[in-house]
């Protein structure tokens, strides 16, 4: 689920409000109206693939609410959704921006390294953080279950 | 009064230009998308949300999945020494 939301941030902010890139800007630049909308297109079919995740995430949320190893821990669930985002951004950034070229964090620039290295960096500390509230959350199971 | 407005409003919309779709670049933008290229793309581009959504099933249906964020032993009930 959380990797779901990383996703429409990714392509809800960075794609269409701050527009500073699109799925295929990297091979084709929104140039004319044509490749913009080819870009519109692919997109769209990210867009699809993370709502997929999201949906399947929030499935699984509601088989693991049944089981009683888990904990049901406010800070456990956030801490779970941040490392969603964090895989998110280091998944996609090493795979898209890295190693297939398909498009960089930002596009108008001649060096895209910084930004695509940032989009990286807050996913680690999205990553960490996450760990964090996971491992804080432990003392809500503990509480939960004596009492 | 919203009798009016509704009404003005009617008559504002009626004699705004249609939003038309681009009819002059349809089949390029189709041509574009649709072609050899099209499964390759497409696999390139859902890569890692299928290995996210690969890895978060596996993950959920691993049978070590709880130990990985929560230690059971710490939630046994307390020592009856420790409740006195």
């Amino acid at each position: 689920m959380g990797a779901g939301m990383g996703g429409f941030v990714d392509g809800i902010l960075l794609h269409q409000i701050l527009q500073w890139h699109n799925m295929l800007s990297g091979k084709m630049p929104p140039n004319n109206l044509v490749d913009a909308k080819v870009n519109m297109y692919w997109d769209g079919i990210f867009h699809a693939a993370v709502w997929i995740m999201t949906a399947l995430g929030l499935r699984l949320l509601w088989g693991a609410g049944a089981q009683t190893d888990v904990p049901w821990s406010g800070r456990t669930f956030f801490g779970g959704l941040l490392i969603g985002w964090g895989l998110f951004n280091v998944v996609e950034g090493t795979i898209d921006h890295e190693i297939l070229s398909l498009h960089h964090v930002y596009e108008y620039t001649g060096n895209h390294l910084p930004a695509d290295l940032a989009f990286l960096g807050f996913g680690v500390l999205l990553l960490l953080s996450g760990w964090g509230f996971i491992r804080a959350g432990q003392a809500d199971s503990i509480r939960l279950r004596v009492s | 009064m919203s009798k009016l407005f509704s009404l003005l409003l009617v008559a504002l919309l009626t004699g705004a230009h249609t939003a038309g779709a681009c009819t002059v670049c349809r089949p390029k933008v189709q041509a574009a998308i649709h072609n050899q290229h099209y499964a390759a793309n497409a696999l390139l581009m859902l890569l890692p949300v299928l290995l996210l959504i690969g890895g978060g099933l596996l993950l959920y249906f691993s049978s070590s999945f709880p130990s990985l964020y929560w230690k059971p032993t710490l939630l046994r009930p307390a020592a009856p020494t420790a409740l006195r």
